[in-house]
């Protein structure tokens, strides 16, 4: 057995030791007067902890906590099992019906891929133009006395994105916010 | 399999509908007084304790489909009451009280009277409540993490392992807490 410590003594009182270190921890308890005064100390201690009274509560908390709930707290419901049964249908459903079409569906995906390909390149060398004008629209503002009017000329997919991100970032301001209240 | 009381309760609870808050309240005023010592040993004051139990109720509600109703409620809204308490006083949203702990809402210095109504007996009531004073003073006065893990080893009756999951801690850190909080409590009940 490693060397009797004081940790051996909290973990022999949580019965958390194997037989042989439990045996010689009682055997060190017998032999020496200091482990069994320390044994005794936190026997003491374990026993009026266990006998610590609860406190009783004057208010009755269940009302408040009702009402809060009735104010909007709502429980996140489970969704029903039937609603699984219907995804997993519709997902066989897909599968069933396009499964012999794919061969028709490829050329098709691909055309739609180069497309998508094509519009993000596009709006990609838009923004950075933007963003050029931008910024030389900024450092003109620094180099003269009167504020001068900027002009956004931006296809509408462009402003789309970028109003798009405006209301990510302050959807998630909003929700620090919350969160910290 | 037939379904407890407290199962039929968490079932209504997590319909939704009219009725789920009834059900719910139904279970927080069974387990209310738990609750609220659970937070008053970790807070040390009654009205912050009366808060974080309501707060943990509350918490418990919105999570309640995630709650595998086959368990048993009780320990775990302990455990968030626990963990709501453990980031309260790391926020420092509730200060320590150390020498000062206080009970009831007119912050009246701690009374043996507040033990009165749970004691047997005025003669044994007498020697019950200025222990239970004393160790409660004593828990208080424990660093936040030691006051932790006096109260889910002692209280809630978790095993080290247990333990180490809910604080998400190692385990060797854990045991080292619980060790280092035992021996304190120890020697200031002897010093007092």
């Amino acid at each position: 057995m490693q060397e009797f410590n004081d940790d051996l003594l909290h973990e022999y009182l949580d019965a958390t030791l194997d037989d042989a270190t439990r045996q010689a921890v009682e055997g060190h308890l017998a032999s020496s007067p200091g482990a069994r005064a320390q044994l005794a100390e936190m026997q003491a201690l374990f026993a009026s902890l266990a006998a610590l009274p609860e406190l009783p509560l004057t208010t009755d908390l269940s009302a408040a906590v009702v009402a809060a709930i009735g104010q909007g707290t709502a429980v996140a419901r489970p969704l029903p099992r039937w609603v699984w049964g219907l995804l997993v249908g519709q997902v066989v459903a897909a599968v069933v019906l396009l499964g012999p079409r794919w061969s028709l569906l490829w050329p098709w995906l691909g055309t739609g891929r180069a497309i998508a390909t094509d519009w993000l390149a596009s709006v990609q060398l838009a923004t950075l133009a933007w963003l050029g004008e931008f910024w030389t629209g900024v450092t003109a503002v620094w180099q003269q006395p009167n504020l001068p009017t900027l002009t956004f000329d931006l296809p509408t997919a462009q402003w789309a994105l970028l109003l798009g991100l405006a209301l990510v970032v302050w959807l998630a301001g909003n929700r620090l916010l919350f969160v910290n209240d | 399999m037939t379904l407890t009381d407290e199962q039929m309760l968490l079932h209504q609870a997590r319909q939704g509908d009219e009725t789920s808050a009834t059900a719910y309240g139904e279970l927080v005023r069974r387990y209310q007084t738990a609750v609220f010592n659970t937070a008053y040993r970790l807070l040390g004051r009654r009205v912050e304790a009366e808060d974080a139990a309501q707060e943990a109720f509350l918490r418990a509600y919105q999570a309640l489909d995630r709650f595998d109703v086959a368990r048993p409620f009780a320990p775990w809204i302990k455990r968030i009451t626990t963990n709501l308490c453990l980031n309260w006083l790391e926020s420092d949203r509730v200060k320590p009280q150390l020498l000062a702990a206080e009970m009831g809402r007119e912050d009246r210095p701690v009374s043996m009277d507040d033990w009165a109504q749970v004691a047997p007996s005025p003669e044994q009531t007498l020697v019950h409540e200025e222990q239970a004073a004393r160790l409660h003073q004593a828990i208080w006065a424990l660093p936040p993490h030691f006051r932790i893990a006096i109260e889910l080893r002692h209280f809630q009756e978790l095993s080290y392992e247990e333990m180490a999951e809910v604080l998400e801690r190692p385990l060797s850190s854990v045991k080292s807490d619980l060790f280092r909080a035992r021996k304190m409590l120890a020697e200031k009940m002897v010093e007092t």
